[in-house]
């Protein structure tokens, strides 16, 4: 069997199966994850200005951190949450990517704490952008009724 | 190009790709999904929810005080998922709390007039060894009607 100890390799290519037992740690990981907080009656339309953030890696964070730029081809999960508020128009919000609408959540105009949740994957390439955009409605935008998260899974 | 069978690495840095044709496993990954049950209808004791089915769990985060408790074995950055539903028979709105080490971070509500309103919190955090994470029920009550109604999930995104 051999064994590597302190090495540097340049590509690795594995043909048949590999488990991992320790930990696996990643020079430049993509994970974002970032809230809006102090407006409670949020209906500014255009892309969400992040002012909380609690994980930020691998991305150029743009525009008052309401633009997060790909660094790395790969598969990119996004997800966002949200509550909206009673009012006379149901919210959505819509995740975007490269200024097209992707997937959107749309809160009942009715109710005083309708969650909405909105769910996304997709391959991006080096410079694709990824934003949080309000179309319509009231959000009830507290930090702890939203959060908005990317992870390049693969 | 060397090739190498069965081969054991330590400390070594790989400064481009890293391609695997097929299998990939972690087995010691930090995840764990879990799930309340109460039997039918609402659940509304206030604090740490006590989490009684396991959908996931590979034994790497330690579960305590009555599987309310979830802390983590190693320092990173982990992806944390909470989702039940509400429902209008439970009275007023409910709110299910992510707590760090005991501090608030994100909420997940359920609007008291809605029959089957959705609520979910999703967070990523930067967490140490021996952190700890639970789903506080900060007030009113929740619809863990059956296992199918919620679920906490927890695993280390890096």
């Amino acid at each position: 069997m051999a064994n590597l100890k302190n090495s540097t390799i340049e590509s690795v290519n594995i043909s048949g199966n590999l488990e991992v037992l320790g930990t696996i740690s990643q020079s430049s990981p993509s994970l974002i994850s970032a809230d809006y907080s102090s407006n409670t009656s949020y209906t500014a339309t255009g892309p969400i200005s992040h002012n909380n953030s609690y994980v930020e890696s691998g991305f150029n964070v743009e525009n008052s951190r309401s633009r997060f730029t790909v660094l790395e081809e790969g598969l990119y999960y996004i997800c966002w949450h949200n509550i909206s508020n009673s009012g006379a128009n149901t919210t959505r919000t819509r995740i975007y990517v490269n200024g097209s609408n992707r997937s959107q959540a749309r809160g009942d105009a009715s109710g005083t704490y309708s969650m909405v949740t909105a769910i996304h994957l997709e391959y991006l390439q080096p410079g694709d952008y990824i934003e949080m955009v309000h179309t319509n409605g009231t959000i009830y935008m507290t930090s702890q009724y939203n959060d908005f998260s990317i992870q390049r899974i693969l | 190009m060397a090739d190498l069978q069965t081969t054991t690495i330590e400390n070594t840095d790989i400064l481009n790709d890293f391609e695997i044709s097929d299998n990939f496993s972690r087995p010691n990954l930090p995840l764990i999904c879990v799930s309340k049950d109460n039997g039918g209808g609402c659940f509304s004791s206030t604090g740490p929810v006590p989490f009684n089915k396991v959908i996931v769990d590979n034994g790497t985060i330690a579960r305590s005080n009555n599987n309310s408790r979830f802390t983590v074995p190693e320092d990173g950055v982990y992806f944390v998922h909470f989702w039940t539903i509400g429902h209008n028979n439970c009275g007023s709105t409910g709110r299910i709390y992510l707590r760090v080490n005991g501090s608030r971070t994100s909420q997940a509500r359920s609007d008291s007039s809605i029959r089957y309103g959705n609520a979910f919190a999703y967070r990523m955090f930067n967490l140490s060894a021996g952190d700890y994470l639970d789903a506080q029920l900060g007030a009113g009550a929740m619809y863990f009607n059956f296992v199918g109604y919620n679920r906490f999930t927890i695993y280390k995104a890096l």
